[in-house]
């Protein structure tokens, strides 16, 4: 039988893994090019994964539920029904099969044809799941042991043979992604210990992503907060002068949106913040690009799309970009690219009253800028008190890349863009 | 020895090579181990009426076959005379020793042994009958029950009519046997009696004998054959079998058969084993069976009934004792609570014919079938000097070797003393040898082991003894 199997594909950068949460199709079933396979729900987004050519499903390789790997078999894909059909049972492999298919496959039907015609002869990628895993016993048992997929292990021996060495290479730096093995050492179920009733509820995807990434940013960042309060008074009343201007253009000139923008142009000034601390290598790495991660509360949790770019952008072009990202996140509809690649984070609790509060760093960013309700406050101006608009900034850093004074000049030129506003045009 | 603690009780059923090293290795590592099998001790299809057996018999066989042989270099021997009962005896008290040494093994290592039969009441109990009626209940258990040869139903029951058990017992060595299958037990049971004196043919259904093994070792093997036995009929079946007289009378079909009637005097049907699954109570568990009757298991062998574990035959292909073995190993570390899992990429498969057939990991027509882009370097043993010593031209060494990696994926081998040499080849895919790696071992002059080296230097061009 003729088939081939079709693997999940690359779906963004920084993505490894997805829970499949739907399947679509089933064995039997024809599909066309491009049709939705599977339903994968990813680190913060979920993704239909299209059929990269028309035929038969001929078997599942997965189930519902199941976590996967980028490359992992999905199903394997016969040619389309008719095809099949007419095609009997392969001989036990007396001849090379790509002479069988050629064969036997009727030339008229161009798009059954391809599928049996182009699946011979294979990439080595293609087959080498099928290989028995490329390592001595005694690795795959040391694998086994620390509980990892010998598989996922990328071998650095001849022609890719996995040792030890990479096993524990391996381990070293998923430790180093994830920080598992301080929170492993906190975790312990309460469940079975804790008395009384109650009911459960089981952690969304996006719940357990955040509670990881939580855990490990208070545990390995030294978090520092600085709160300060900027005047908005004169940048509020051009904000809504000027909001119609964004409206048109589809987007909402909303003070997060200036935020971005003026947030963005202080990480430009202050490039030691839009970095990323790489302390095994003991370098700070900063970034040529500024992109700004904005928090959005959606019913499913929190998630962080990124305006990318955001000092190349004009207000108006933020607010609609933002628009956009806002509402594909609520939607459930972002897609990987949208939520990857932020060099600092926003997060705007103002709409909910808040004012001042301690917002948490997202790893490898070294800074976030939380954002509370703005008040009226008044303000010694020109010989008298002015009732203005004070907006509460709070900006949290990670002590290990930047000291307070550092912070405290970003803060001040983040407060001194919005207080004056030609300074933003300045280009600063 | 040191025995750790180790509460768990393990019941074992059946004593096979799955079921006896389970025992032991559960009871090494300080389990509570009970063993059930119907024989008086440990040893399985394969001690008393397989492997063990057949070899001795197969070795019987190449004593003839050395002493005949000694003419071509001026060794005259008078034709073999045979004492039945004697080789009989050989066999016999071979098994006996290996057995006994078994139950002397069990019952030091404090292995509580019942013989009889046994029968899952609960997923916690076994009731075993036999000498002793009882109930034993289990934390954890093993189903070794291994298989037993398959029959063609439409043949009549009669002592005329064997089965691979009946054959061993070498009740007789009848003027002319019918051999109907040509696989491993086939091939090995036909070698022996045609060595003994019977007139043998061989009927296959298939094309072609050995099915899984690649054709170009078969071919190897198929003169000699043909000449040691009287007759090997491929895509030939037998339509019908009958008691006549005091003899067997068949009816053969096939193309270009010139008589399709033809009278023996006893027949051997070895046409494949089937999983022994019914009748140990399987339906008073959630273990679940596939449609062939083996029990299905994961990479733990474990089954659908978490504290039940199969092993060896009954737990699928390949049906070979030293698979069955190495299951034992990993389904008691799982018990024992380690990180253990069946995923060997080489098990060898080994024809005990003169010459040997052995082969490990990826044949080249599974290499084809799977469009595994594969090179393969074949040294031919008209090439070796150690070979031309023995006066055997007949033999092959290749090996499947991946094409842009160069890792040895599979390698086959056939001649005498195949048997032992494929496990260099089973190292090499286990470890991921590369064929740069056997080329740069230094193999010992002069043994047919040099047929590895030089398969791996053809892979380049050509060896030191052959231009390829």
């Amino acid at each position: 039988m003729s088939s081939i199997t079709i693997h999940l594909p690359e779906l963004g950068e920084g993505i490894k893994e997805g829970q499949v949460i739907a399947v679509f199709v089933q064995p039997g079933d024809k599909v066309e090019k491009e049709q939705a396979l599977i339903e994968i729900e990813t680190d913060k987004a979920s993704i239909e994964v299209p059929s990269p050519q028309a035929g038969t499903v001929v078997e599942l390789l997965l189930e519902k539920g199941q976590t996967i790997a980028i490359g992992a078999p999905l199903l394997r894909l016969g040619p389309k029904a008719e095809q099949q059909a007419a095609q009997p049972e392969a001989p036990r492999a007396t001849a090379p099969q790509a002479e069988i298919a050629q064969a036997e496959a009727p030339q008229d039907d161009a798009e059954g044809c391809a599928a049996v015609a182009s699946a011979p002869p294979v990439s080595a990628s293609e087959y080498r799941d099928e290989l028995p895993v490329f390592a001595a016993p005694s690795v795959r048992s040391f694998a086994r042991d620390l509980g990892i997929d010998v598989r996922e292990v990328q071998g650095t021996g001849p022609a890719g043979r996995i040792s030890v060495e990479d096993v524990k290479r391996h381990l070293r730096e998923r430790l180093q992604e994830t920080g598992m093995p301080a929170i492993r050492r906190a975790e312990t179920s309460v469940s079975s210990a804790e008395p009384g009733s109650g009911s459960e509820q089981e952690l969304s995807k996006i719940r357990k992503l955040t509670a990881k990434a939580m855990a490990q940013s208070w545990t390995t960042i030294p978090h520092v907060t600085l709160n300060r309060g900027a005047d908005v008074t004169d940048i509020e009343r051009l904000r809504l002068q000027y909001a119609s201007v964004a409206e048109k253009a589809g987007g909402k000139l909303s003070l997060t949106a200036l935020l971005v923008k003026v947030l963005a142009s202080a990480l430009r000034a202050f490039p030691a913040f839009n970095a990323v601390l790489d302390l095994p290598r003991e370098r700070l790495v900063l970034k040529d690009q500024v992109n700004v991660g904005v928090a959005v509360d959606t019913p499913r949790g929190l998630l962080v799309p990124v305006v990318k770019n955001a000092d190349t952008l004009s207000m108006v072009e933020i607010a609609v970009r933002l628009s956009t990202l806002a509402q594909h996140a609520r939607d459930g509809k972002s897609t990987p690219d949208e939520l990857a690649g932020a060099t600092f984070s926003l997060t705007n609790l103002g709409g909910l009253g808040v004012a001042h509060f301690t917002p948490i760093v997202n790893p490898p960013q070294i800074g976030i800028l939380g954002v509370g309700r703005a008040q009226l406050e008044p303000r010694w101006l020109e010989g008298r008190f002015e009732a203005r608009s004070i907006l509460p900034l709070s900006l949290s850093f990670d002590h290990r890349a930047a000291d307070g004074a550092d912070a405290a000049r970003f803060l001040h030129r983040i407060c001194e863009a919005l207080e004056s506003p030609f300074v933003l045009a300045l280009g600063g | 020895m040191s025995r750790p603690n180790n509460p768990s009780k393990v019941c074992v059923l059946g004593g096979g090579p799955a079921g006896y090293p389970a025992a032991f290795f559960a009871a090494d590592l300080g389990m509570d181990v009970t063993l059930i099998d119907r024989e008086a001790a440990p040893g399985g299809v394969c001690l008393y009426r397989g492997c063990i057996p057949s070899k001795t018999l197969l070795h019987a066989a190449k004593v003839i076959h050395e002493a005949r042989d000694g003419e071509k270099i001026g060794i005259h021997f008078p034709s073999p005379e045979l004492d039945l009962e004697k080789l009989r005896g050989f066999s016999r008290g071979v098994v006996n020793k290996l057995t006994g040494g078994l139950g002397v093994l069990a019952k030091k290592r404090k292995i509580r042994f019942l013989r009889g039969e046994g029968r899952i009441v609960d997923p916690h109990t076994l009731q075993v009958t036999g000498d002793i009626e009882q109930r034993v209940s289990f934390d954890h258990l093993i189903i070794a029950t291994g298989s037993s040869p398959r029959a063609i139903p439409s043949f009549p029951e009669s002592p005329f009519v064997w089965d691979s058990t009946a054959a061993l017992a070498l009740p007789e060595i009848p003027a002319r046997l019918l051999v109907v299958g040509a696989g491993y037990i086939g091939l090995e049971l036909a070698t022996v009696y045609a060595s003994l004196g019977s007139q043998v043919t061989i009927v296959e259904a298939s094309p072609r004998i050995l099915s899984g093994a690649d054709r170009d070792l078969v071919e190897q093997l198929e003169p000699r054959l043909r000449s040691l036995v009287h007759e090997l009929l491929l895509s030939v079946k037998v339509e019908q079998l009958s008691v006549h007289g005091d003899g067997l009378r068949a009816r053969l079909s096939g193309l270009d058969l010139e008589r399709t009637e033809r009278d023996f005097d006893r027949a051997l049907v070895a046409v494949g084993r089937k999983p022994v699954s019914e009748g140990i109570g399987l339906e008073n568990t959630a273990v679940e069976r596939d449609p062939q009757g083996f029990i299905k298991v994961d990479v733990q062998r474990r089954t659908a009934e978490p504290n039940i574990f199969a092993i060896g035959d009954v737990a699928g292909e390949p049906m070979l004792a030293h698979k069955a073995t190495y299951e034992a190993r990993i389904a008691v570390s799982a018990i024992a609570g380690q990180a253990s899992a069946y995923e060997p990429a080489a098990i060898p498969a080994v024809v005990f014919t003169d010459p040997e057939l052995a082969w490990c990991g990826l044949t080249e027509e599974e290499a084809r079938a799977r469009r595994i882009e594969h090179r393969v370097s074949k040294f031919p043993w008209a090439a070796s000097g150690r070979a031309a010593t023995m006066g055997r031209k007949d033999g092959l060494t290749k090996m499947i070797v991946e094409a842009n990696t160069g890792r040895v994926l599979g390698v086959g081998i056939c001649g005498a003393g195949a048997a032992e040499l494929i496990a260099e080849g089973v190292l090499a895919v286990e470890m991921g040898a590369l064929i740069d790696d056997l080329q740069m071992v230094i193999h010992a002059h002069p043994t047919l082991s040099e047929t590895m080296l030089e398969a791996a230097e053809l892979f380049h061009g050509s060896s030191a003894h052959y231009l390829g």
